[in-house]
C-alpha cells in the first residue's frame, strides 16, 4: 500500500516495481480460474465454521453433560441404523461427529494461522536484518537457518511439545497447551521466510530509491520498513498461504501422536487419533470424515496458494 | 535389495552352521511364538516392577519357589513341598540338581537373597516380601519367618522370581533397579534364572528374545523354542499384526476388536473372566485439592461425595460402548471367586443421576468443582477411552473432570509419590483372597510391614487398620470370610473406592497356537503349544 509514498524522484523507479495485485492481473486471473474459485468456496465456508461453530454446529458437543450415551457409535445418516440428528454419526460418548469436526476446525485454524503469523514475523525480521546489513549478522541468522533446516518441523514441534511439558508441569501445560502447540510449530517455520526476505532484501537494498533514501540520512529503521518490505512482501504471502496449509498438517500430526491440543479440546488430528482406534471395529466413519475434513481443507488453500504463486510469479 | 539381504543372512548362517552345526540341526522344526503387548515389560529386573506384563515375561526366565496349577492353586516349582511347621514359620524343601543359566546351583542361599532384595526400598514387590525373615537349614533347606501367622507364604512366593547371589553380586545388582528414577542397571538388560526360556536380546519398547535353553529341569507341557515379545501400543497396529500374521499371539485385545477377531479366518481368541476391578481412587488426605479447585477444600474427604461420583456413573454404558460387553459393573472393589466376595455389593450403589446431584448439594458442592482426573492410556483395556467417558458422566453432574492421561511409563511413578487427587486404577488379589486388597490398598501406608503400599489415597484411618488386622489375624475362616465381607461391606457403603467394573481378559492368537488364558493374566509360557 505504501508504494504512493515513494519519493519524488521516483523517475528510476520501473514500471513493474509496483505490486501485481496492483495490475488488475490477480482479479482477471481469478475469474478465469473455476478450481480456485471453488477451493475460495470451500475455504470461506471452512472460515466461516471456524470462526463461528456455535451458529453452525447442530449440537453443542462441549457441552459434556448435553452427551448421552444411548446415541453412541450411531452410523452415519445414510447407514442404515443412522438418525437425521447425527449426520455423520457419534463417536464412543455419543457425540456429533459432524460437530465435533466442526468445533475441531476451530482448532485447526486457529493454530494453523496464528503460528504461520509468528513465524512469519520472526522470518521476515530476520531476513530484513540478514539481507540488509549483510556481513557477521547475516552469517549468523544465516547458519543458525541453516542447522534449524537439517531438522524436521514436525522433529522441532515435538522437542519443544516435550520441553514444555518438562518445564511446565501437567497441570500448567494443560492450560497452555494450544499456545505451546502454536510456538512448536512456528518456531521451525521462520527459516523459510527469513532465506527468501533475505534474499530479495539483498537484490533490492542495491536500488537507486534504497541508496537515495541512504544519502538523505533516512533512518535504517525507516527505510526497512517502507522502502524495503513492501517491495519484498509479495513472496511471502504466497509462501504464508501455503505454510498455514502445512501447520494444521503439523498441528494434525502431533494431535494424532497425542502430543497436540489436550483430548478434551479435540482439534482434527485428535478426532482422527480417536477414531484411528476405532478403524479395524467398523466404526469407520469416526476416522474417515475428520479425515476429509483435513484433506479438504489443506487442498483449498494448497490450489489457492497455487493459484497466487502462479500469477504473482514470485521467485520462490 | 531384499534378495540381498536374504543372500547376506543365508552366507552368515551357512557360515556360522559350520562353526557350530548341532545349534541348526533342530532350526528347521524351530516354533517361534511372536507375542504383541500394548506395552513392553519395563525391566528385566525380577523386582524392579509389579506389573503382570513384567511378571509374565520375567517367569520366562526365571522361576519361583511356587507357581500355580490349572485351577489356580499353588503347586512346587523351585520348593519341591512346603509346611507351616509353627505359626509364623514355614518350612520350605528345594529343588536339588537346578542351575542357573550361567552355570550356578541354586540353594538356599539364592532364596534368603531373593527375599532380602524384595524388601530393598526400591523393589515393588514389599507387598509380598515386607517383614519376612529367612533361616537357612541346610543347602536345600530353608525357613521363612513371618511377623504374624500368614496362611498365604506359598502364594506370596508365587511372585518372587528366584535370582542368583553371585551373579548379583557379581554384576552390581544387590537391590533392585529403582524404576521411579529411571535408573539403569545390569539386572535391567540381563537376566540369569533358572527357567526354561534364557534371555538373548533386548531393546527395550521395541523387541525382546528369548530362547529356550533346553535343558530346563521341570516339565513342559509347551513347546515353544523361541519367544519374542513386541510392545504394540497403537490399538489398530496391534490387531493388525495378528491379522496380517505377524505376531501370534495378542495378550491384550482392544475391547472394539473382539467381534472383529472371532470372525476372522484362522484367528481364535479365549476369554476369561479376570480377577482385576477397575476403580477411581481419591486423595482422602489434603485439605485442599492438590489439582483442581473446589473453594480451597478436599470434597473426597466427604463420603457423600464419592457416593455421588460413584450414582453418576452410569456403568451399563460404559459396558456396552467403550468395553463393547467385556466387562461386568461392579461398584465394589473386588471381583468374584475371591474369598469374601459379596455379590450384591456389585449393584450397592446404582445409576442416580439426581441421587448425585442431591448428594453433591448435601456434600456444599451444589455447583461441581473442578479436578483433574489422571489415566493411564496403555495399561488397562481401553482406559482412555474409560477415562474420557467417565468425564463425560461427571460433567453430567457439575464435576469439571480434567483428563490427564499418560503412558504406564509415566503414571505409576507419579501414584508412586501419591501424587494425584483422582486416579483410575486396576486391582487384583495375587491369592484370590479379599484380604490382599484390603491390606494393601486400603490401610495406612507402613513401608516395614508392606501394609498399604498401594494405598495412592494417603487414607489414615485407625480403626479401619485395626479392622483389617484383625480380619487378618482370624483363624477360623468362616468367621475370617464373614469380615473380610463385612469390611467390604462398608467400604462400598462409604465409597472408599469407586469400583466400575471387572475386566472380561481376551487372548487372541492365530489357530495353531494354544495359550490358556488365566484370570490372573499370567500368560504361563510351559503350557503354551503350537500346531505345525
Amino acid at each position: 500500500m505504501s508504494q504512493t509514498t515513494i519519493p519524488s524522484d521516483s523517475a528510476s523507479i520501473p514500471v513493474d516495481a509496483r505490486p501485481p495485485w496492483y495490475q488488475g492481473k490477480l482479479v482477471r486471473a481469478f475469474l478465469r480460474s473455476p478450481l480456485t474459485i471453488l477451493a475460495v468456496i470451500v475455504l470461506v465456508l471452512y472460515l466461516l465454521a471456524g470462526i463461528a461453530p456455535d451458529l453452525i454446529a447442530p449440537h453443542k458437543v462441549f457441552d459434556l453433560s448435553t452427551l448421552d450415551f444411548s446415541n453412541a457409535f450411531l452410523p452415519p445418516a445414510w447407514v442404515e441404523g443412522g438418525s437425521m440428528r447425527f449426520p455423520l454419526g457419534t463417536d464412543d460418548q455419543g457425540r456429533d461427529l459432524l460437530s465435533a469436526i466442526i468445533y475441531g476446525l476451530q482448532v485447526s485454524l486457529m493454530v494453523g494461522v496464528v503460528s504461520v503469523l509468528l513465524s512469519l514475523v520472526i522470518g521476515t525480521v530476520l531476513g530484513l536484518l540478514a539481507g540488509y546489513f549483510g556481513g557477521w549478522l547475516d552469517a549468523l541468522i544465516m547458519r543458525i537457518a541453516d542447522i534449524q533446516l537439517t531438522f524436521p518441523a514436525i522433529l522441532v514441534a515435538v522437542l519443544v511439545d516435550g520441553l514444555a511439558r518438562a518445564v511446565l508441569g501437567s497441570g500448567l501445560h494443560e492450560q497452555l497447551a494450544i499456545w505451546v502447540i502454536v510456538a512448536a510449530i512456528a518456531l521451525p517455520g521462520w527459516v523459510q521466510y527469513a532465506r527468501t526476505i533475505r534474499g530479495l532484501t539483498m537484490v533490492v537494498r542495491g536500488h537507486n530509491y534504497v541508496l537515495a533514501a541512504r544519502l538523505m540520512r533516512q533512518p535504517t529503521s525507516f527505510i526497512l520498513r517502507r522502502h524495503i518490505l513492501p517491495n519484498v512482501a509479495t513472496p511471502i504471502f504466497v509462501l504464508a498461504t501455503i505454510q498455514i496449509a502445512v501447520a494444521i498438517v503439523i498441528e494434525a500430526t502431533l494431535s494424532f501422536i497425542g502430543l497436540g491440543v489436550p483430548p478434551t479440546e479435540p482439534s482434527l488430528g485428535t478426532l482422527i487419533r480417536i477414531g484411528n482406534n476405532y478403524m479395524l471395529s467398523g466404526e469407520w466413519w469416526l476416522a474417515i470424515f475428520p479425515g476429509l475434513a483435513l484433506f479438504f481443507l489443506v487442498m483449498a488453500i494448497n490450489l489457492i496458494g497455487d493459484f497466487l504463486r502462479d500469477v504473482l510469479n514470485p521467485q520462490l | 535389495m531384499k534378495s540381498n539381504t536374504r543372500k547376506f543372512l543365508t552366507s552368515t548362517l551357512l557360515a556360522a552352521g559350520l562353526a557350530a552345526s548341532p545349534l541348526l540341526s533342530g532350526d528347521a522344526m524351530a516354533k517361534t511364538l511372536r507375542i504383541g503387548a500394548q506395552a513392553d515389560a519395563g525391566t528385566m529386573d525380577p523386582q524392579a516392577q509389579n506389573i503382570m506384563t513384567t511378571i509374565t515375561l520375567l517367569s520366562m526366565i526365571y522361576d519361583s519357589l511356587v507357581s500355580r496349577d490349572g485351577e489356580m492353586q499353588p503347586q512346587p516349582r523351585l520348593a519341591t513341598s512346603w509346611e507351616q511347621v509353627e505359626p509364623t514359620r514355614w518350612r520350605f524343601v528345594l529343588r536339588e540338581g537346578v542351575t542357573f543359566h550361567d552355570g550356578a546351583d541354586f540353594t538356599a542361599e539364592d532364596v534368603a537373597f531373593t527375599i532380602e532384595r524384595a524388601q530393598q526400598p526400591t523393589s515393588q514387590f514389599l507387598s509380598m516380601a515386607a517383614g519376612l525373615k529367612t533361616e537357612i537349614v541346610d543347602d536345600y533347606t530353608i525357613d521363612i519367618i513371618t511377623p504374624e501367622r500368614d496362611i498365604f507364604l506359598p502364594s506370596r512366593m508365587i511372585s518372587l522370581a528366584i535370582m542368583d547371589k553371585d551373579w548379583a553380586e557379581a554384576n552390581g545388582s544387590l537391590a533392585p533397579q529403582n524404576l521411579g528414577e529411571g535408573e539403569e542397571s545390569f539386572s535391567a538388560l540381563n537376566a540369569n534364572g533358572t527357567g526354561p526360556y534364557k534371555l538373548i536380546s533386548r531393546v527395550p519398547d521395541s523387541k525382546t528374545v528369548l530362547e529356550a535353553t533346553g535343558e530346563y529341569w521341570g516339565e513342559m507341557a509347551g513347546d515353544i523354542d523361541t519367544v519374542e515379545f513386541y510392545p504394540l501400543s497403537n490399538d489398530p497396529t496391534r490387531v493388525a499384526a495378528l491379522l496380517s500374521n505377524e505376531v501370534d499371539l495378542l495378550i491384550d485385545v482392544p475391547a472394539q476388536d473382539v467381534a472383529r477377531l472371532e470372525a476372522a479366518p484362522g484367528i481364535k481368541t479365549e476369554m476369561v473372566d479376570e480377577y482385576r476391578t477397575l476403580f477411581i481412587g481419591f486423595d482422602h488426605a489434603s485439605d485442599t485439592l492438590k489439582y483442581g479447585d473446589a473453594g480451597g477444600k478436599n470434597p473426597f474427604k466427604d463420603p457423600k461425595v464419592r457416593q455421588a461420583i460413584s450414582h453418576a456413573i452410569d456403568r451399563q454404558a460404559i459396558k456396552r460402548t467403550v468395553m463393547r460387553g467385556l466387562a461386568n459393573p461392579t461398584t465394589q472393589m473386588l471381583a468374584p471367586k475371591n474369598v469374601g466376595y459379596v455379590e450384591e455389593l456389585d449393584t450397592l450403589i446404582p445409576y442416580d443421576r439426581e441421587k448425585a446431584k442431591e448428594l453433591l448439594a448435601e456434600a456444599g458442592y451444589p455447583d461441581g468443582f473442578s479436578v483433574t482426573f489422571d489415566c493411564p492410556n496403555n495399561r488397562y483395556i481401553n482406559d482412555e477411552q474409560v477415562c474420557r467417558t467417565l468425564v463425560t458422566m461427571l460433567a453430567q453432574i457439575g464435576i469439571e473432570a480434567d483428563l490427564n492421561a499418560m503412558p504406564r511409563a509415566q503414571y505409576f511413578p507419579k501414584l508412586w509419590e501419591r501424587d494425584t487427587s483422582m486416579f483410575l486404577m486396576g486391582i487384583n488379589s495375587p491369592f484370590a483372597d479379599g484380604i490382599y486388597n484390603l491390606e494393601k490398598y486400603t490401610m495406612t501406608r507402613n513401608d516395614e510391614t508392606g501394609d498399604g503400599i498401594y494405598n495412592y489415597t494417603q487414607s489414615d484411618y485407625p480403626e479401619l487398620n485395626a479392622r483389617v488386622e484383625d480380619a487378618r489375624r482370624t483363624e477360623d475362616e468362616a468367621e475370617r470370610v464373614k469380615k473380610i465381607e463385612d469390611l467390604y461391606r462398608y467400604l462400598t457403603e462409604e465409597q472408599f473406592y469407586v469400583g466400575l467394573y471387572n475386566q472380561v481378559l481376551v487372548y487372541a492368537m492365530q489357530e495353531n497356537v494354544s495359550a490358556p488364558v488365566r484370570p490372573d493374566n499370567w500368560l504361563e509360557i510351559r503350557w503354551v503349544t503350537m500346531d505345525e
